[in-house]
Formats: structure tokens, C-alpha cells, sequence
């Protein structure tokens, strides 16, 4: 038998954003955009705001009502990128088979590391308190023989769940489900299964294979199998192989097309990357400009640098040279987002250059400002140039 | 044009010119040899604008003339038996016959109007300084400076090496930045001074064509270096790049000073750089008396040796990129290799016992 868990991030956006400011743990906290900006739902919750009625989705003003004293902040999904890869990193200690699933969840086939680590449910509950103390992040943990018992299993119980499906507990915990909370049914198939009388998992399972199979073709084989709690898909640790990027975008509170503004715009977003990457002890080669202009005309351009960088400065300088060479000066722009890829592990140590080589200077002068703003928050230290700035956030 | 010379001479001195041609360039004639036949004197010259080679040799006077023949004819003459060659011109002077042996080829020449000369512009025809010297101490000084040059379009004045003549002495400087070797020779006949920047990418090329023990005259103009022998002749674009005060990065004082054997250093380094990792390659040394003891370590393991020293002054724990150091320690040729240092974020200096004017100097890394 296999041994799978499936460890799912609770609220991640805001979790990440309590983590990152510990004063503001233990309080509603709502990741939103801005409704004078042109982008203003809720994104996440966290579980403080929650308990005020507030969901994913809402308008901010209508969740400014709910929840008056919560805590508004932006979204920063380099962030959210810096936490998750760490997460992984936790995750990658008790098992090469990591597959991550999105930004907030992932599966570990641990059957080979019960040897290494112990009984399985005792990595399970290792792995969850590593998370919760060294990244400072909640987490809900499902352990099962498969994916999808023990992403079943996980959904149990959260915040902090930890919640074992074994194949004998189908009946019992499985079963008495409403269908729709089976993952893979979602709004359109759960109607069309009640329609057929199909109201809980347990139904499902006892349905006639012909039936299904005519209604839903190899689908309805497959929705067979996971009810009764069948599913034999591996754990597939490149299953999202993607390009690894930290990136931010903003969309503007207006169109710009002042060269100027347009520069100090992609200096902030610079900066908010190269201290995303850094918080990730990353450098990167790739630099990718995208553009959207006032007639929601998107354009990506990306240049690759000789060597890996980490400086501010170097994206900034790229981004700010791609924007010169790729877009007309009259074109109004409506969002701007700059992103690196070609990530590596940054290395231990600085090769010294000789003649006060700038990008030392450089490096050290980030080193200090990173420090201070990790002490004292973000605010701590401001580019001149981006004083009096309208803030894009 | 129409020439008869042996094989083996035609043969040696395109492998020479063979060096400067372009490989697929939008300029057609770039990709050829230009054959000019003028006195008894055959010149041949080649150039990718970066740089030009000619060679000189004589020929039996028969009929002079010009053409650009396709780069293929160093292969062409390479393979002909080793008899006499004869290169004749038919119709319209492009068309160009070559036998030798059995052998007839008949190449497509192009017109060598259009071949480009690389030559000092008319104003500045006087060399702004000139000396000469050995072949073989050119080779020695561009052997010791080379493999430091950056390789980094970004920093153009590093791509170079640099020159500077002062008196009867050449110093010779090159850098990446985070090492910088330099080395000097002493010239004859030297007339004005200054200092110029060629680029490394051609002078590999003259570090392989000048093999003989000749005397080099070199003749530096505003634009353009030379370097003639009595038969070949090399020419570079020098770049206009300013190049930092090489002096001033120099330590004047060190708190220690290690001698100790040059090869065993070498081998211990190579070992260590099997673990040494990333683009740092970083290896750590730890200087004291005595004893100098290597480590380096990546995610496969980790190695640690010591090498028997004799040191003076006070010793140093210090981190490098242990290519660098192997750099300097394959062209060393004293028994003795002498490090002197001061801290684990201050130059090492690096001195070979065979040439005490040769100094390499590599920054360290820092934790």
C-alpha cells in the first residue's frame, strides 16, 4: 500500500502575509486589490476575517462593511512564490516525490521514507509542524493510499487539520459526503449527477458502471472508481514543471505615458522582485517585460542577461531597456509587470571585484537595505525617487 | 597573374593568413584570401576587420596580379602532392587555375578592388610609439596575461589586454575584474610612448603565428596595432576603451608571505576543484605556519589536503575561486609559487620564482 499526503496551505495569501508581518497574526486580515485602482474583490481571507462573514470573491467595499476593522493589504505574489518554494523545500526533505498541485497544495508519496522517517502519519504531523514553525505558515494534512483520498482527506478539517483515510474508512467518512464536495465534480456535474438521483458520494459508488458510462463517458468510469476510493495515479514530481518566475504586475490608477512615470513604476516593481528573489537566496538571468496599453493590447518581451543577478538596479536597468526598445513613447499604458525566470539558488559568498566594481558596492548596499527592511518593515527605506510618487498599490 | 612555388611553402603560409578569415560574412571577399603578386613577391592577407594577416614570399618572376580566392584554398594546396603548385589567372583575370601534380582546380575568384585594407588612416600614419622585441618574449608575456581578459561584451576595456610603454619597458595588464595579471618585457629600439588596448580575441591569433624565434618590429597608431616579422605581418584594431589605473588596485604592503612548491600547489588545486562548485568555484585556504590547508566542498562531499609551506608574517584564512588560481598555476614555470596576503577580503598576490615581475592578483570571495 501506498502511503500519500496531501498537505494544503490554509488562506495562503494572507497566512503569507501574517508571516511576514507577525503583528499582524491572529487578525482579520483580507488580501484585496483596490477598488479606486480598477481591481477591488477579495482574494483571500484570512480565517479571523472569516468569522465576519467574509469570502473569497466579495467587492472590498461590501467586505469593508462585514469587517471593519480588518486589515486591507495588496496582493504580492512574489511572496506568495518565495513562500510556496520554501514550503516545497520542507516538503522535498521527506520525499523527492513532490507534486505540487498549485501555489497552496501539494502531494508526497512518502511510502518510500517511512524507513528514513518513520510511520507515515508521523511525517504527516513532522511535516505540518515544520510548516507551522519554521515558515510560519498553517497547513491542513490528509493521509491516504492515494491522491485523491488524501486530498479527500485534507478538505476534512481546517484550519490545522490532519485527517487519515485509509481504504476502510471509505464507507464511513467517504460516502456520507454530498457529491459535490468529491473533488473533480464541480458546478456541472454535480447538477447533472443529483438530476440522476446521485445526491452523496456513497450513491455514486453503488451506481451501475453502464449507466454512468452512458451518461458521462470515461468520466463516469473514473467518477466510479474515486467514490469507492480507487485511484491508482502516481505522485508525479514534474507535473508542474513550469517556468519558475517571481513576478510582479501592476494594473495602474491610469493610463501613463510619461516615459518618467513609466520609469518609476518599473523601478518599483524592480525592486519588489529583487527582494522577492533575494528573500529566496535567488538570482535570476531572465528579465520579461509585459505591457498592456490602454486598448488592453498585451505585449511580453524578455531578454536574458550574461549572468545571474539579484540587484534591483540590473532588472530595473533590463525591464527599463526592453520598455526603450520594444514600445512606442505614445502608446498609454494600462498595466506594466516585470518578471524573472532563470531562476538559480544564489551562492553562498560574493566574488570581489577589483576598482570598487559598482555592482559590489551595489550588492552591499542592498544587503544592508534588505536588512533594515526585514527588521523594520518595507517603509523603512524609500528610493528617493520613488518618493512622492503616486503609489501603484 | 601566374606563379609557380612549391607546395609546402604556399601551404605553410595559408595556414597563417587562414587564421583572420571570417567564416560566413555578408562581405563576400571577407571569406577569401587575397593573392598579390607584385616583384617576385607573392603577399597574401587575409582580415575579418578585427584584425589582418599577410605573409610575404618570393616567388620566380613570372606574370603579377591580383585576386581573392575563396578560403577553401588552404584546404585545396594543403592536400595537392608535394610538388610545385602553379596558380594562373584565366579571362577575366578572376577565374584561377591551380594544379599541381595531376590535380586541376579551377576557383571562382572575386575582385580584389573590393577587399578591404586595414592600414592607419592617412593623418596618423606615424606610429605614435614603436619598439621591438623577441617573438618568444611576446609569446611568454601574452601567455601570462591572456587567460585573464573578461570574456564579457559588457565590459568592453576587459575584453583587452593592455599595453603600456614607458622608456625601454612594456608592461602588459590584463583583468576581469576579480583577478588581474600583469607581466612586463624589456623592448629595443623603442621610439615614443603611451599606453593602447588590444583585444585579446586577435592577439591569441598573433601569440600563434609568430612560432619562430624572430625579432617582432610593432608599430602602435592611433587605431591599429602591427606587428611585423621579416615574412608575416598581423595587424589589430586597438579598442577605444579607457582602461582603469592598474597601480592604484596594487597592495603596496602585505601581512604575510608564503612560498611553496608551484606543482604541488597546482595538483592539490586541481583535486580540490573537483568539488569546487557553481560559478564561484570557491576553495578555501587556510594559510599558517608552515601548513596551508585546502578545502573545498559541494553537495557530493568535500576534500581537505595540506601542502608543507614557509611563511613569513601573519597567515590567512581566505576564499577563492580556485579557477583563477589554476590559471596562473599552469603557466607558472618556477619550482616556487609566492602568495602574499593580507585578509580573507584583500587581494591575493600570486608570484611565479621564474619571472619576479610577473604579479597575479586575485580577489577573494566573501562570506
Amino acid at each position: 500500500m501506498r502511503y500519500i499526503l496531501h498537505v494544503d496551505m490554509n488562506a495562503f495569501f494572507a497566512s503569507c502575509h501574517q508571516a511576514e508581518n507577525p503583528a499582524w497574526q491572529g487578525k482579520p486580515l483580507l488580501v484585496a486589490g483596490d477598488p479606486k485602482k480598477r481591481h477591488g474583490i477579495i482574494l483571500t481571507a484570512s480565517y479571523e476575517a472569516r468569522q465576519y462573514g467574509v469570502k473569497t470573491g466579495i467587492p472590498v467595499w461590501q467586505a469593508k462593511k462585514l469587517c471593519p476593522h480588518g486589515i486591507f493589504v495588496p496582493p504580492d505574489h512574489g511572496l506568495y512564490l518565495s513562500y510556496a518554494e520554501k514550503i516545497l523545500e520542507i516538503m522535498r526533505s521527506y520525499t523527492p516525490l513532490v507534486e505540487p498541485f498549485s501555489i497552496d497544495e501539494a502531494w508526497l508519496d512518502v511510502t518510500g521514507s517511512v524507513r528514513l522517517f518513520g510511520p507515515a502519519p508521523e511525517i504527516g504531523r513532522m511535516l505540518q509542524r515544520r510548516i507551522r514553525e519554521e515558515v510560519k505558515i498553517p497547513c491542513s494534512v490528509g493521509l491516504a493510499p492515494n491522491k485523491f483520498l488524501a486530498k479527500m482527506a485534507s478538505e476534512r478539517q481546517k484550519p490545522n487539520g490532519f485527517t487519515i483515510i485509509m481504504p476502510a474508512d471509505v464507507e464511513k467518512i467517504l460516502w456520507p459526503l454530498p457529491v459535490e464536495e468529491m473533488v473533480g465534480v464541480g458546478h456541472k456535474l454535480a447538477p447533472a449527477l443529483k438530476e440522476m438521483g446521485v445526491e452523496t458520494i456513497g450513491r455514486l459508488a453503488a451506481m451501475p458502471k453502464p449507466l454512468l458510462t452512458a451518461r458521462f463517458g470515461v468520466i463516469g468510469e473514473i467518477l466510479l472508481k474515486l467514490a469507492n476510493g480507487e485511484d491508482d495515479s502516481p505522485v508525479d514530481p514534474h507535473a508542474l514543471d513550469t517556468v519558475k518566475s517571481v513576478g510582479h504586475s501592476v494594473t495602474l490608477p491610469r493610463d501613463l505615458c510619461d516615459p518618467e512615470d513609466i520609469a518609476r513604476v518599473l523601478l518599483d516593481l524592480s525592486e519588489r522582485v529583487g527582494r522577492r528573489l533575494r528573500r529566496g537566496s535567488y538570482s535570476a538571468r531572465t528579465v520579461t517585460l509585459t505591457v498592456k496599453d490602454q486598448n488592453f493590447v498585451s505585449t511580453t518581451r524578455s531578454r536574458t542577461l550574461p549572468g545571474p543577478t539579484f540587484l534591483t538596479e540590473t532588472i530595473y536597468e533590463t525591464a527599463l531597456s526592453i520598455y526603450r526598445a520594444h514600445y512606442e513613447p505614445w502608446r498609454k499604458v494600462r498595466l506594466l509587470g516585470v518578471s524573472v525566470s532563470n531562476l538559480q539558488a544564489r551562492e553562498e559568498g560574493r566574488q570581489l571585484a577589483l576598482w570598487g566594481g559598482s555592482e559590489e558596492k551595489l550588492a552591499r548596499l542592498t544587503e544592508v537595505a534588505d536588512t533594515l527592511k526585514d527588521r523594520f518593515g518595507d517603509y523603512i527605506l524609500r528610493r528617493a525617487s520613488l518618493c512622492g510618487a503616486e503609489s501603484i498599490d | 597573374m601566374n606563379i609557380s612555388l612549391p607546395q609546402k611553402v604556399l601551404a605553410e603560409h595559408l595556414q597563417i593568413v587562414s587564421r583572420a578569415i571570417q567564416q560566413r560574412s555578408p562581405i563576400p571577399v571577407l571569406e577569401g584570401i587575397l593573392f598579390s603578386c607584385d616583384k617576385q613577391k607573392l603577399t597574401l592577407t587575409s582580415t575579418n576587420l578585427e584584425m589582418a594577416i599577410s605573409t610575404v614570399c618570393r616567388v620566380p618572376h613570372e606574370e603579377g596580379g591580383q585576386v581573392v580566392l575563396p578560403g577553401k584554398i588552404t584546404e585545396i594546396v594543403r592536400r595537392l602532392p608535394q610538388e610545385s603548385v602553379h596558380l594562373q589567372t584565366r579571362g577575366d583575370g578572376l577565374l584561377t587555375e591551380i594544379t599541381g601534380g595531376q590535380s586541376e582546380f579551377e576557383l571562382y575568384g572575386l575582385s580584389a578592388a573590393d577587399y578591404p585594407v586595414m592600414e592607419p588612416q592617412q593623418s596618423a600614419s606615424v606610429p605614435i610609439c614603436s619598439f621591438s622585441l623577441a617573438a618568444e618574449e611576446l609569446r611568454r608575456a601574452l601567455r601570462q596575461t591572456l587567460f585573464a581578459t573578461s570574456q564579457d561584451e559588457g565590459k568592453p576595456a576587459f575584453t583587452g589586454v593592455f599595453f603600456s610603454l614607458s622608456g625601454n619597458k612594456l608592461t602588459m595588464a590584463a583583468s576581469d575584474t576579480f583577478r588581474l595579471a600583469v607581466t612586463h618585457c624589456v623592448v629595443q629600439n623603442a621610439g615614443g610612448e603611451g599606453t593602447f588596448l588590444v583585444p585579446s580575441k586577435t592577439l591569441q591569433e598573433a601569440a600563434r603565428i609568430f612560432t619562430e624565434d624572430a625579432v617582432l618590429q610593432a608599430k602602435v597608431y592611433d587605431n591599429l596595432f602591427t606587428l611585423a616579422s621579416e615574412n608575416i605581418r598581423f595587424t589589430s584594431r586597438l579598442l577605444d576603451e579607457k582602461y582603469p589605473d592598474i597601480e592604484r588596485v596594487i597592495p603596496q604592503k602585505f601581512g604575510g608571505r608564503a612560498v611553496l612548491s608551484a606543482s604541488a600547489l597546482l595538483q592539490a588545486l586541481e583535486r580540490a576543484s573537483l568539488l569546487a562548485e557553481g560559478t564561484n568555484n570557491v576553495v578555501y585556504l587556510s594559510l599558517g605556519d608552515g601548513l596551508v590547508v585546502i578545502r573545498a566542498a559541494s553537495k557530493y562531499g568535500k576534500i581537505q589536503e595540506t601542502l608543507p609551506l614557509s611563511l613569513q608574517g601573519e597567515g590567512v584564512e581566505i576564499a577563492l575561486n580556485v579557477r583563477f588560481l589554476l590559471d596562473m598555476l599552469r603557466v607558472a614555470e618556477g619550482e616556487e609559487c609566492t602568495l602574499e596576503f593580507t585578509s580573507s577580503s584583500l587581494p591575493l598576490i600570486m608570484k611565479d620564482s621564474l619571472y619576479p615581475d610577473y604579479l597575479y592578483l586575485v580577489l577573494p570571495i566573501k562570506k
